[in-house]
């Protein structure tokens, strides 16, 4: 492992991952990305895959408008061919309540408002997109046909080739325990085991460890890693393509059937921050899979292979921060993605490698996140915080 | 019933030493066509015996899958089973009517809801120890915590009791009390009869403890129903996986694990091939072969790796006296066949167990058994949160434990296979002294006694069972995982456990 680096990242989740390409595009060389476990242990390897531009916020539909775009060209390129993929299969919102039906209406006026064409859709499509559901009691539903999906292990291997093949060290099971600094500026990393690394960029890109990161030279990051649950099923032959919300149940849970077939299910349930991730709970698989059956019920017949736990790494706001640390020059992060970070990727790629070689991002929106929001009190609002 | 002539296909009928209790016979489908097997039979030995080798194809390549393991650890074995796919046929017993179908690639998803509407899941509280696996370990280890009045749920993936007893026809060594002298399915039968005999024992059939959950929780997928158990303590013996070797071919149906070959012929009376290459001289592969030859079968060689056979003596001077060949300095370079083996292709290798190009056999076979040794079950304990290091002596990942059995999660107890391969008489051993280590920590009336038995059992265990030069291997692999209790309380520090039993 190298002594002195140019750019030292810290997390080979999708950001870290992403950050460094965008940085190698733009001729950066000189680049180690540290992990304290293997590629895809954190949040990114966990999630359930989603990719959609239909939320609430302004700051969000640019900026998911943008990555959605990089997505495609990204697959389109040699990452495509390094084998990650954006299969625009959909998001399809249900409701069984009126009053959501009502609101599905406003808020796809809002989506179209950004630029983003979620979509009102009656009965009939709603079974020609998702053909094994049962639709009795069904009030209304909202199709977003922007939206997606891709396999998480797909995309940052993909990434992995070609930032190690230009020249990146990436190294795993290597925790970084301290970063350091001298009058103000960022000097390198400390890691377990007392090893030091200069170097004079330093990004933490370190899913829920990233607040002990900032901890250690003294800022404040306000967030929290709340657990997550999901599960996945055996496989089975292409059944529907988009995801499926179930907006009325408390916790929205949702459905998505995975490339291999597998069924993969989520709900939110309420948890205590910071718990461990094996701290599993056998109440999660009925929770999730129970409400879903009144639109599948041939669930009750499939067998869940997997279950696991991983962070949201959740901001007062639910947005992510970005961007240079204003109290240590040369110290940048991309954390806090409070449950959609995946689809973020190739935006926090782009947005941080700018930041970095000291232009201003090209998204005006991306500077409002900042970590200094907090202090000022510019918080941002966002309603749907779905997978 | 009388006049109705016995089925006649892969069966066995005449055997110098056994004779094969059969059920009733029972009628039902695979594919439409009428199928006749024996009450008792899983669906994969009826199916196999009436010379159905393939029962699906894979999803990717469309390659065929059938049998491999026969006890459940392995999925090779899917077929469509009354509209539910991907289900493990060698631990589904037949059923009169049952309709079985043949699963082509993934399956689509199922119409029916296969009766599980309205069935919620049944909490189960309140029970002092649950036991996961009905093999010899657990069913040891069920008796001794009922005797002393435990309340004890057995949970067990197969549909019968007895673990791999059921297929070990040799006559067990040493005393009475270890059951010396009576042949393995006959010491099931004893564990069975005193389990289903106390009040106390619950016994779950079919029954799949699938994980650990916060605040003690343990889960059970059942045949047509969820449990949610809280027990007080857990012991969990699920046993051993077969292992395999990679080569081309591996998957083809008629490669089979040993152990598989076992069940078909020693428990179902079913002979699992005509002319049959066995891939390892260890003891399993020589007694495999020797119980071939005696089922009728021809056994073409013996392949090993390593310039001798791994065999005691007493077994490999068995097959030596029908003249079977072994091929010492040899491996398995490939297995040929259209959806059944045709033959195999075996190779010299060189002192660094390198083939040597040009030193090829080719060995017209239907089957060939990879008889390479077991690794210890123990995925479930290492979900549960108990610390696992890999012993080769053992097999493989085992638990770190104390003398008395207990994992690096309170209150959870490994004995059998799981905690290292011996064989069976240790592991009801174990089982029973894992038992015990639950009533002595429950504090029950005759705790005492209980503790004064298991000091006797370890001793026993360690100090005489165990001193025979001959499980010396076995030995050295269980002292190296066994640590004091302060260790022990050491390594709960380091490692959290995510769950406690115990309290
Ligand atoms: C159940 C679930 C479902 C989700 N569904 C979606 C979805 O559908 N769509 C979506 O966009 N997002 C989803 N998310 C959120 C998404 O997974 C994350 O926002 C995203 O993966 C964050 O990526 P990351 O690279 O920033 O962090 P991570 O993937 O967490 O990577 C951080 C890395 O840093 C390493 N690290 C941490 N501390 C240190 C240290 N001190 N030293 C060295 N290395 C360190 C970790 O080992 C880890 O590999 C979901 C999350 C969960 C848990
Ligand atoms: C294929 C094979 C052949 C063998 N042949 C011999 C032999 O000839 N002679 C000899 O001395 N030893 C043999 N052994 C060694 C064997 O170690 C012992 O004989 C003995 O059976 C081990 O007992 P056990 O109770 O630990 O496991 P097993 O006898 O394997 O019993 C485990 C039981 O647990 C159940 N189970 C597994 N997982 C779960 C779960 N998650 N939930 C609920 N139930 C579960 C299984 O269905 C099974 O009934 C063989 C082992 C195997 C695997
Ligand atoms: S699981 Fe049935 S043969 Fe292995």
């Amino acid at each position: 492992m190298r002594e002195e680096v140019e750019v030292l990242i810290i997390g080979a989740g999708i950001s870290g991952l992403a950050i460094a390409y965008s940085l190698q595009k733009r001729g950066v060389k000189d680049i180690l990305i540290l992990d304290e476990s293997y590629i895809g242990a954190g949040s990114t390897g966990r999630c359930a895959t989603g990719i959609r531009a239909s939320f609430t916020s302004k700051e969000h539909v640019v900026l998911m408008k943008h990555s959605i775009d990089l997505w495609k060209k990204y697959a389109a390129g040699e990452l495509g061919r390094a084998g990650l993929y954006y299969d625009q299969s959909g998001y399809v919102w249900v409701a069984t309540r009126d009053e959501s039906a009502e609101f599905f209406e406003k808020l796809a006026k809002l989506h179209n408002s950004l630029g983003v064409n979620t979509k009102i859709i009656g009965i009939d499509e709603l079974k020609e997109l998702v053909p094994p559901m049962k639709v009795d009691g069904v009030a209304g539903a909202m199709f977003d046909p922007t939206a997606g999906k891709s396999y998480p292990f797909d995309t940052i291997f993909a990434f992995l080739k070609l930032v190690k093949g230009r020249g990146a060290e990436v190294v795993t099971r290597v925790k970084v325990t301290k970063i350091l600094t001298s009058s103000g500026k960022v000097t390198g990393v400390e890691v377990e085991g007392g090893k030091i690394i200069k170097a004079s960029t330093v990004v933490v890109a370190a899913g829920s460890g990233s607040r002990e990161l900032l901890g250690s030279v003294g800022v404040k990051l306000p967030i929290e890693n709340i657990p997550r649950h999901a599960l996945i099923t055996e496989p089975y032959k292409e059944a529907f393509k988009p995801l499926v919300i179930d907006w009325d149940t408390p916790g929205v849970p949702y459905i998505v059937q995975s490339k291999e077939g597998g069924f993969f299910m989520g709900r939110d349930v309420e948890e205590k921050p910071e718990l461990p991730l094996t701290s599993q709970r056998i109440d999660f698989m009925p929770k999730a899979v129970k409400p879903l059956t009144k639109f599948f019920p041939w669930l009750r017949n499939i067998r869940v292979l997997r279950y696991w736990v991983g962070y949201y790494v959740t901001t007062p706001d639910h947005h992510p921060v970005y961007g240079p640390v204003k109290e240590v020059e040369g110290l940048y992060i991309a954390a806090g993605y409070s449950g959609h970070g995946y689809m973020m990727g190739p935006i926090t790629g782009e947005l941080l490698a700018e930041w970095i070689l000291n232009r201003k991002p090209h998204i005006p929106e991306a500077e409002r996140l900042t970590l200094d929001r907090f202090e000022r009190g510019a918080l941002i609002k966002e309603l749907a915080v779905i997978g | 019933m009388p006049g109705t002539p016995p089925l006649k296909d892969r069966r066995i009928w005449e055997h110098p030493i056994l004779t094969f209790k059969r059920g009733r016979r029972v009628k039902f489908y695979f594919n439409g066509n009428i199928v006749e097997g024996y009450e008792g039979e899983s669906i994969a030995a009826a199916l196999y015996a009436a010379r159905y080798d393939v029962f699906s194809r894979s999803p990717y390549k469309g390659r065929a899958r059938g049998a491999f393991c026969m006890i459940g650890k392995c999925s090779s074995c899917f077929a469509i089973v009354d509209g539910v796919p991907n289900t493990r046929t060698c631990v589904e017993p037949i059923r009169e009517g049952v309709k079985v179908e043949f699963q082509e690639g993934l399956a689509e998803i199922p119409s029916a809801t296969g009766g599980l509407e309205g069935k919620d899941e049944e909490v189960i509280e309140g029970v002092d120890v649950l036991v996961i696996g009905g093999g010899p370990a657990g069913l040891a280890a069920a008796i001794a915590a009922a005797k002393h009045g435990l309340s004890v749920l057995i949970v067990n993936e197969h549909f019968k009791l007895g673990g791999q007893l059921i297929k070990q026809t040799h006559k067990f060594f040493g005393s009475k009390d270890l059951f010396g002298g009576l042949r393995g399915f006959q010491v099931a039968e004893e564990l069975e009869n005193k389990v289903r005999s106390m009040r106390n024992v619950r016994v779950l059939l079919q029954a799949t403890a699938y994980g650990f959950f916060r605040d003690g929780w343990v889960g059970v997928a059942g045949k047509d129903r969820l449990y949610r158990v809280k027990p007080r303590f857990v012991i969990a013996a699920p046993g051993a996986a077969e292992r395999h070797l990679a080569f081309p071919g591996n998957d083809l149906p008629g490669v089979m694990g040993a152990g598989g070959a076992q069940t078909l012929m020693n428990e179902y009376g079913i002979l699992p091939g005509d002319e049959v290459l066995v891939v390892g001289s260890g003891n399993v592969g020589v007694i495999v072969s020797y119980q071939l030859l005696q089922a009728g079968a021809k056994v073409k060689g013996i392949v090993e790796i390593l310039p001798y056979i791994g065999a005691w003596f007493v077994h490999a001077a068995k097959i030596r006296r029908y003249g079977v060949k072994v091929y010492t300095r040899h491996t398995i370079k490939e297995v040929w066949g259209k959806d059944r083996v045709e033959g195999a292709t075996i190779v010299r290798v060189d002192e660094h167990f390198k083939p040597v190009p040009g030193s090829e056999t080719d060995i017209p076979c239907d089957l060939v058994l990879i008889a390479v040794g077991l690794t210890p079950d123990t995925r479930l304990l290492a979900q549960a949160g108990a610390v696992v290091t890999w012993v080769p002596e053992l097999g493989g990942l085992v638990p770190i434990r104390t003398k008395y059995l207990e994992t690096s999660v309170p209150g959870l107890f490994i004995a059998g296979d799981a905690s290292g391969i011996e064989e069976a008489t240790t592991a009801m051993i174990e089982g029973e002294i894992a038992g015990l280590s639950a009533v002595v920590r429950a504090g029950a009336d005759d705790a005492g006694n209980a503790a004064e038995r298991r000091e006797a059992l370890l001793k026993f265990l360690w100090d005489e069972y165990r001193a025979s030069p001959v499980v010396a291997r076995a030995k050295a692999g269980k002292l190296k995982v066994t640590v004091s209790e302060d260790e022990m309380e050491r390594i709960r520090v380091s490692n959290p456990p995510p769950v406690r039993f115990g309290s």
